[in-house]
């Protein structure tokens, strides 16, 4: 598998206080197109900030990012946006859907920022491949825990991005939904989706192909306990 | 999904607060459209009343410049009167200019038989169609002769006259013989037709109350020849006689209150105007222009007013839209970094923001024009009762510039209230508002 994102000596520290807090150092990782992944850790242990720097969401203190060849480190303000449109899907733990749309509306919204038109036949698809096609004219707060993150799911996948970042999918659901989600994100390997998943969740974790392990904004050589 | 949908679903989730909001722009709105529709409409009736009046050239009694234009307009009675001596020599000064001249005196008379005081407007009969073109006739037509009147509407309907009824005036003892013919009282005459009535003597009680025997050669009647339509001017409360009975009600038989003069070229008023008071003592004289310039001064007091509220308004309406869009964006910090998260450019958010703004204020304008414009004659009526003369007719016309102008004015408070919260919106990085 050709690498996708590739990080070297990846660097952020955030200043609080007067005080230089240290959330990354050096860090210096691959992910794979079509690879499944977590990363875990403890609290604090910087793996968010580096899902939210692979996501363009955060800029790097020091160190270079790529992805597919591009270089986040050289982009301004308005590439960052394009590569969030074209190339990345975010998944949150806290869902994130707007509530005075539909959950169709909210999966097709991303579409409206690249402008591109919606693609009736895709968003069936992907409302049925995240089984909840029998809710797509409902509002969000009419939705369980695990409808509301597939949905989430499927709006990061309208896109059709190459790679996508969820922080604690599972976090707010119990445990069946978050099995489902993590099987979901598993599928995505298969058309070829990077998938890079930040969880507390050790089981969960296991279902990836591969483990990140952080420790003090470290990549940890052994297994940390989260 | 459109950038518009986007927003109009955000504006229906704060429904009370975004109709407050839109309340306030459509008061603003409908102020400004009324004030520019009555400032539009007034200038264009009051000028075409002007130019209608047949008289290029007025002159009276030196005095207050408004009692020109209140004299021909406004029909209060002026108390100072041009002497015959004068108006002869003015006729003489003018005649190679004039075409026409129209003595004018105005005076209150006492019907006995109705018990009313009338405002009382003498002009010469054949000269009535001259100084008044403009009048429309509810019935009737102008006098034919030295032995009919034509009256005011609201005379007509207070009083339940018809065309063919008659009034009746006192005049001063010793009457000038060239005066009129006094007649004594006819009330088997009177009242014929009140509408309405059992017999004509119930309603008017004009047969059980007949002149009193020592008024009888001191009371003329006069056949109604025309009732004039509604003006809205004084006019609908003022009696319109032959000259000669004013000057015998007020037993001056050579003083008018103001001399009309047509000329034969309307371009030299002013010519006319400098030749006259240079000429004669003790008078002024005035151009239709000159009276539309004080009855314009007269109302520029209530525009600069008016338009003084529409800016207040404007100001306290933009600063509501300007909150309730700030409001929505504290509220929505997350939604707009989920947005930023999911590809949405600073110009994006900004364009959403700025959507809410123009939406809250397009929509709230469209629907102040279109309540002000409903609303136009309530406010005509509103309006007739403070300012000293309006021009017949509606004032309140429905002008598509304004219209469009006001709705401008709508978007244009839209864009000034919505710039700052589009900006911070805009300015909202995805992190900040994740962490939210």
């Amino acid at each position: 598998m050709s690498v996708l994102i590739q990080t070297k000596n990846l660097e952020k520290v955030y200043h609080r206080g007067g005080e230089a807090v240290h959330a990354l150092r050096g860090v210096e990782l691959e992910f794979h197109k079509g690879e499944f992944a977590t990363i875990v850790g403890p609290s604090g242990s910087g793996k968010t900030t580096l899902l939210h720097i692979l996501g363009c969401l955060d800029r790097p203190s020091g160190g270079t990012v790529e992805i597919d060849g591009i270089s986040l480190s050289d982009i301004s303000g308005s590439g960052q946006d394009r590569i969030r449109r074209e190339m990345i899907g975010f998944v949150f733990q806290e869902f994130h859907l707007i509530p005075s749309l539909s959950v169709a509306d909210n999966i097709l919204l991303p579409l409206l920022f690249s402008r591109k038109e919606p693609d009736p036949g895709y968003l069936d698809h992907l409302m049925e491949t995240v089984g909840i096609v029998h809710r797509k004219d409902h509002r969000p707060n009419q939705l369980s825990g695990g409808e509301m993150q597939r949905a989430a799911v499927a709006r990061a996948l309208i896109n059709r991005p190459q790679v996508l970042l969820a922080d604690e999918p599972s976090g707010n659901l119990d445990t069946d939904n978050s099995i489902r989600i993590f099987k979901l994100l598993d599928s995505l390997k298969q058309e070829g989706i990077t998938v890079i998943v930040v969880t507390h969740n050790m089981e969960l974790a296991q279902m990836a192909d591969r483990q990140v392990h952080f420790r003090d904004g470290r990549l940890a050589d052994d297994p940390v306990r989260c | 999904m459109g950038f518009l949908k986007l927003s109009l679903k955000n504006i229906a989730r704060n429904r009370t607060r975004n109709l407050i909001t839109l309340t306030s722009i459509l008061i603003a709105v409908g102020v400004l459209f009324s004030v520019v529709s009555y400032d539009r409409g007034f200038s264009r009736s009051l000028e075409r009343e002007m130019r209608r009046t047949g008289v290029h050239v007025t002159v009276v009694p030196t005095g207050c410049p408004h009692e020109a234009a209140t004299l021909l307009l406004h029909g209060g009675v002026v108390p100072d009167r041009l002497d015959r001596k004068t108006v002869e020599g003015i006729k003489d000064h003018v005649s190679d200019q004039a075409e026409g001249y129209y003595p004018m005196l105005l005076a209150q008379a006492h019907d006995p038989r109705r018990d009313r005081l009338d405002l009382v407007y003498g002009m010469p009969g054949d000269g009535m169609a001259d100084i008044k073109p403009q009048w429309q006739f509810s019935a009737g037509a102008f006098p034919e002769n030295e032995e009919e009147i034509v009256i005011g509407r609201s005379v007509a309907a207070r009083d339940g006259l018809r065309v063919g009824d008659s009034v009746a005036y006192r005049t001063n003892t010793g009457l000038p013989a060239d005066a009129g013919h006094p007649e004594v009282g006819r009330p088997d005459t009177v009242g014929k037709d009140t509408p309405g009535a059992d017999t004509p003597d119930m309603v008017t009680g004009y047969a059980e109350q007949p002149p009193r025997a020592d008024d009888a050669d001191s009371v003329r009647t006069f056949r109604i020849a025309g009732i004039l339509r509604t003006t809205g001017t004084q006019d609908d409360d003022a009696v319109f006689v032959p000259l000669s009975v004013t000057r015998a009600i007020l037993g001056d038989a050579e003083g008018i209150t103001a001399l009309g003069i047509r000329l034969e070229h309307p371009g030299a008023a002013t010519r006319v105007i400098r030749d006259i008071e240079r000429s004669f003592a003790g008078v002024q004289a005035v151009t239709a222009d000159d009276l539309l310039e004080t009855v314009a001064g007269v109302v520029q007091s209530a525009r600069v007013l008016s338009f003084s509220m529409v800016i207040l308004v404007a100001v306290v309406s933009g600063s509501g839209v300007l909150n309730a869009v700030l409001m929505t964006v504290f509220e929505r910090t997350r939604e707009i970094g989920t947005m930023r998260s999911l590809g949405a450019s600073r110009l994006d958010i900004f364009r959403l923001t700025m959507n809410e703004a123009l939406v809250l204020t397009f929509i709230g304008g469209a629907a102040g024009i279109v309540l002000a414009n409903l609303g136009a004659p309530v406010i005509e009526s509103f309006v007739r009762g403070f300012l000293p003369y309006v021009p017949e007719g509606r004032n309140i016309v429905f002008d598509p510039l304004v219209a469009l102008g006001s709705l401008i004015f709508s978007m244009v408070i839209g864009v000034l209230a919505g710039l700052y919260p589009a900006w911070r919106a805009s300015g909202i990085t995805p992190i900040e508002a994740i962490r939210n």
